[in-house]
């Protein structure tokens, strides 16, 4: 017999690259920091971690946002004042929630071309320079003292309020525009 | 006996609605599937809503504007995804083109026209009917997939298998699985060149290339017989009648062997598949068990058949796993190409099927019964043959084994399965069926040696040996 032998193993040239597991260990590893960041060396972390690994390797059953749910309680332990701590979880929670749905169309065995990510990581810049800014400015403006005070009264509030809404309806009518007509 | 027209090649097990497949498996035509994608919401988006919800409504609860703060993202995120979702009605296309290469291997294109909004496609692939393997590529693609894939068998084979589904922005969206992409070949066998032609006991046709032991024209001298009615005048050899003539109306002639062709028939047992490497006998994938007795089978029929016809001679084939493949006995190129036609497209049969009278054998036909012996159906077969006075040459098809990757349990079933071979092997050879291994492993003689063996005139037998 003039047959080959098995000496090359056939492939697909995509520069896939990036194994698809890489999504879940940078979930796993964000989920443990920000756990480590927002509950210190506490009961709680062991919690964060066992939930991190478990949302990671099992991203079916959803508990990469049931982590997102129990970082954010967390925050209830802390004082709602501008903090380095705070400004890592905003960007953390954001983070987890891109892997997470990542993590959850990803098959684990697959390899992923770099070329993937760059969108996501993309809008999650674009989401996350003002939302960082916007923090900023709230919490510097809008959260108390530790002796209860606030910098703005309740009718600062009230406008801060109406222009958050009346730029929620902008933004809702510029994303209506956008949309094609029904054919 | 009728002739049946080959069987057509195989197409693609699935055939989607909007879908060309190629008429010809050597063609490259390329494989298109061309349908509207189903969208389904991803679970992430229902579940990073309800958190992005809890947590806002417990910052507003609590008056903790941190708390709301965090939802902000999530929010403004989930609306992005939400606005950037594919459009659903537009069609998506994809084509999977195969390019031979002239060799061993063949190059295979993919290329997949996604719909606006697809920001990634999960792509399932699977080569040579092996395990499965995903990549996930940005799209809409801006360049096609390119992929090689080595042809390790010959017949009718399963190259490339291709299934895609479609993500949107942060994989919020996703389009359900698309009919996958199917690319087969019929991959032609190789031919050896046989030195000797075994022939049948008896040799009944009126003309061709061998030497019958009847009397007539073309072949060699065959004896000094006297004169009788028909003889032709100049053959009377007048040294001979000078030397054995008693009376004066004695004449004797010089008669001469006449020429006659052989039928062969050729029987392929393709209701086993099994490579050389034991450890695959069991899982049977294509890429990895090497050389099967399939490919061995598929060698020796066509050496076998073309090295007939090009003698002159009428070969029929039946093929055991399949009632429809037969070709009835015939010569000439053109019954070669249909031959060659019919054996490469041989394969297993997912049915099994039991003959229960053997296929009919024209009269002092030849009968080559290429079988890996694994089972006694073809010994059966054989016996009856060699029973109604043919001459049956069972040809043994099954590759020397490899122990690679083996269990000790395996190599003990592989001994319990060989001394069952064996004992139909000794069962052949007692019932007068002749053996011909045609691997050339190097246990026994090569090959052309056997066949010059099996070649020899046989005593008290109508016909000689032939070479080409």
């Amino acid at each position: 017999m003039k047959l080959p032998g098995l000496v090359r193993r056939p492939d697909l040239f995509a520069g896939a690259q990036i194994p698809g597991v890489t999504v879940r260990g940078v979930f796993t590893t964000a989920g443990v920091l920000l756990s480590l960041v927002d509950f210190g060396l506490t009961g709680w972390l062991a919690v964060g971690i066992v939930l991190s690994v478990a949302a990671a390797f099992s991203p079916q059953y959803l508990l990469g946002w049931v982590l997102i749910l129990f970082l954010a309680a967390g925050r209830l332990a802390h004082n709602p004042s501008l903090s380095w701590q705070f400004l890592v979880l905003l960007l953390g929670l954001h983070l987890l929630h891109v892997l997470a749905t990542l993590a959850l169309e990803l098959p684990w065995r697959s390899w992923v071309q770099p070329r993937v990510f760059v969108a996501p990581l993309r809008r999650f810049l674009v989401i996350q320079v003002p939302t960082q800014l916007l923090a900023v400015l709230a919490l510097l403006l809008l959260a108390p003292s530790p002796d209860g005070h606030r910098p703005l009264t309740v009718a600062a509030f009230a406008v801060v309020g109406a222009v958050a809404l009346a730029g929620l309806a902008l933004l809702g009518s510029r994303l209506d525009e956008r949309r094609p007509p029904p054919a | 006996m009728s002739e049946p027209a080959p069987p057509p090649a195989p197409l693609p097990a699935q055939q989607p609605p909007h879908r060309s497949a190629p008429n010809s498996a050597h063609r490259s035509a390329p494989v298109t599937a061309t349908a509207v994608p189903s969208w389904a919401r991803s679970a992430g988006l229902t579940a990073g809503g309800t958190a992005a919800i809890v947590v806002a409504a417990a910052g507003l609860l609590l008056s903790r504007i941190d708390l709301a703060l965090l939802a902000l993202p999530l929010v403004v995120a989930l609306a992005w995804t939400w606005e950037r979702r594919p459009d659903q009605t537009e069609a998506a296309t994809a084509t999977l083109t195969l390019a031979e290469l002239g060799g061993t291997e063949v190059d295979f294109t993919i290329a997949i026209a996604a719909p606006v909004g697809v920001e990634a496609i999960a792509l399932r692939y699977t080569l040579l009917a092996g395990e499965a393997r995903e990549i996930v590529v940005a799209g809409p693609l801006s360049g096609d997939l390119v992929g090689r894939v080595p042809l390790l068998h010959s017949g009718p084979q399963e190259l490339v298998r291709a299934e895609y589904r479609f993500l949107g922005a942060d994989a919020g969206a996703l389009s359900l699985p698309q009919e996958p992409l199917v690319a087969s070949r019929v991959v032609a066998p190789p031919r050896a060149v046989i030195g000797w032609l075994p022939l049948p006991r008896r040799l009944q046709g009126l003309t061709g290339s061998h030497e019958s032991a009847r009397a007539g024209d073309g072949g060699d001298f065959r004896d000094i017989h006297p004169f009788s009615a028909g003889d032709r005048l100049r053959r009377i050899d007048w040294k001979a009648t000078a030397r054995r003539g008693q009376n004066a109306g004695d004449l004797y002639v010089r008669r001469t062997a006449a020429l006659a062709d052989a039928t062969v028939l050729i029987v392929l047992d393709s209701r086993d598949d099994v490579g050389e490497q034991v450890a695959e006998w069991n899982r049977n994938t294509p890429a990895a068990k090497g050389i099967s007795a399939l490919d061995v089978a598929r060698e020796a029929a066509s050496s076998i058949a073309a090295g007939y016809i090009q003698a002159g001679d009428r070969v029929g084939f039946q093929d055991l796993s399949s009632r429809s493949r037969m070709i009835a006995h015939a010569g000439g190129s053109r019954h070669l190409w249909r031959l060659l036609r019919a054996i490469e497209i041989t394969q297993p049969s997912a049915v099994r099927f039991r003959h229960q009278r053997p296929p009919i054998v024209p009269p002092g036909a030849l009968v080559y019964l290429l079988s890996s012996l694994l089972d006694d159906e073809a010994v059966r077969l054989a016996l009856r043959w060699r029973g109604n006075g043919h001459r049956v040459i069972a040809v043994d098809v099954l590759p020397a084994a490899r122990f690679a990757r083996t269990t000790r349990y395996e190599r003990i079933a592989y001994r319990i399965v060989m001394m069952e071979r064996e004992d139909r092997i000794r069962t052949l050879q007692a019932g007068g069926v002749e053996l011909l291994r045609w691997p050339e492993d190097g246990t026994s003689l090569p090959r052309q040696a056997r066949l010059k063996l099996l070649s020899r005139p046989v005593r008290n037998a109508g016909s000689r040996g032939g070479r080409r």
